[in-house]
């Protein structure tokens, strides 16, 4: 017999006199959070989030909901890369919620999601913008165990990521890729490589010169990578065969882009392995 | 009456400006990636079953059916919708340039009705101007998806380059691709508007820093 998870996390973040704390929270099993800590001074408040049964199965259903009130500023990492195991039809599913209220900054960055061999997965990642609120964050998705050489076989993932501005989308991407057909061998898709990851950067307007410097800063990535314009913010691609390699790359993008915006330099979380 | 509107709508002289772009086969060609007509056939196939394409054909059903119903607003929400999706701004700007032509087209051509969208998504301009020209919404997706594989086919025969008659060989051998697909857009729910478009997303950002080139960002 099987039992599946219906887990959920719900957080709230409140911010007074340039402190950002975490107001209330909720975790039921397997999702639950550390304790938040201020390595870069009482403004911003990073919280890291664990998931305890080691990975997601079929059937599994995970529910995040985040809100920010009005000036909070958080970054959100967790705790270990996220598993999603093989399943025969059933998906695990994800549903995530980010509500960013006026004048607030999210950073979320959740460490890769590790897909096996014919895992079924689907995450819905929906954020919401109040005025001047910014999100910025990132997706890093490996498609098979690489060390043991295994592909994406079978498998389908469904990524829709949308960005909102009260009734106005800012950000709609909504990635597909199935481990049948040519999928995996195309340059249309994965091109043999393993691995995927798009950062984003939505909520402030960005110059056609800041574009071109951000290309400089990572011309010499030994893989596939490509930064492109929003109306409101832009986006970072990368395709390639290492987790590392993105997220060293994007986090080249992403301080560039906070010490910039936010005038700080953002400090990298403990838990990720460099 | 309306074939001949389908053929006016269709036609490469049209003058939206179609023809100056090349949708990352430009940057392909230039890589080695595409490098003949079974390379440039396989890129289009494998758009037409899973990428972006679809999206957009996907977006002017729901522009058709809006017009038909009178219902504005929807076609507002998936002009909006779609300028959010587009996969890079060299994509985006494109997509209005050729929607704002084709809309400017339509009104100065002395229709009564005046569509007042801009900027506007060339899927959504292509749904409407087909109601009002009294296209069935299943011609209106053929000759949507014609003109798409076309305009790649003449720009993989500009930029590879190939001959004319295998690009028109490539485009005769999609027709049968192109029909097949239609059910399965007019079938997709607004959930399934997926894509897997990472290669059309890196080529089209790689066109916009490209060097040397025919077509424009």
């Amino acid at each position: 017999m099987t039992t599946n998870w219906q887990g959920t996390l719900k957080l709230s973040f409140k911010e007074q006199d340039g402190y950002t704390w975490l107001d209330r929270s909720f975790a039921s099993a397997p999702l639950k959070i550390q304790r938040p800590f201020y390595p870069e001074g009482k403004s911003c408040c990073h919280l890291v989030t664990l998931h305890t049964a080691g990975g997601l199965l079929g059937g599994d259903q995970l529910s995040i909901k985040c809100e920010l009130n009005p000036r909070a500023r958080v970054l959100i990492t967790n705790g270990s890369a996220t598993k999603v195991y093989r399943s025969e039809s059933d998906f695990a599913i994800q549903e995530i919620s980010l509500q960013l209220a006026e004048n607030t900054v999210l950073e979320w960055f959740p460490q890769e999601t590790i897909l096996f061999a014919d895992a079924k997965f689907k995450q819905n990642l929906f954020i919401e913008l109040g005025n001047n609120a910014l999100s910025c964050g990132w997706e890093i998705n490996r498609f098979g165990r690489t060390a043991r050489a295994e592909k994406f076989n079978d498998g389908t993932w469904k990524n829709h990521t949308e960005i909102w501005q009260g009734n106005i989308p800012l950000w709609i991407d909504r990635q597909f890729l199935t481990g049948q057909g040519d999928m995996l061998n195309s340059y249309n898709g994965l091109w043999q490589k393993s691995s995927i990851g798009t950062f984003w950067f939505v909520g402030r307007s960005v110059t056609k010169e800041m574009i071109d410097h951000l290309r400089t800063l990572v011309e010499k990535c030994p893989d596939e990578i490509a930064i492109t314009r929003l109306e409101k913010g832009l986006i970072c691609r990368y395709r390639g065969d290492s987790t590392l390699i993105c997220r060293q790359q994007f986090m080249v993008i992403w301080h560039y882009l906070m010490v910039y915006f936010t005038d700080r330099l953002p400090s990298t979380p403990r838990v990720w392995q460099m | 009456m309306s074939l001949l509107s389908l053929l006016q709508l269709a036609s490469p002289a049209l003058p939206i400006g179609a023809y100056s772009y090349s949708e990352g086969v430009e940057f392909l060609s230039n890589q080695g990636i595409i490098f003949d007509s079974d390379s440039l056939d396989h890129w289009l196939r494998q758009e037409l079953k899973y990428g972006s394409i679809r999206i957009d054909s996907a977006v002017l059903v729901r522009t058709f059916q809006g017009v038909e119903m009178g219902d504005f607003s929807k076609i507002i929400f998936w002009n909006h919708w779609l300028s959010a999706q587009r996969e890079s701004e060299e994509l985006r700007c494109q997509s209005w340039q050729m929607g704002n032509a084709l809309i400017k087209l339509f009104n100065d051509i002395g229709n009564v009705q005046e569509i007042p969208l801009e900027p506007c998504n060339y899927a959504i301009a292509f749904g409407m101007v087909s109601f009002y020209w009294e296209i069935t919404l299943f011609d209106a997706l053929s000759s949507f998806l014609f003109c798409w594989a076309s305009n790649l086919v003449s720009a993989g025969i500009r930029s590879i380059p190939i001959g004319q008659t295998a690009g028109q060989r490539i485009l005769f051998n999609l027709h049968t691709k192109i029909i097949e697909t239609i059910p399965c857009i007019l079938a997709l729910q607004d959930d399934e508007l997926e894509s897997c478009n990472i290669g059309l997303v890196l080529a089209s950002i790689g066109h916009e820093t490209q060097y040397s080139r025919l077509f424009r960002s």
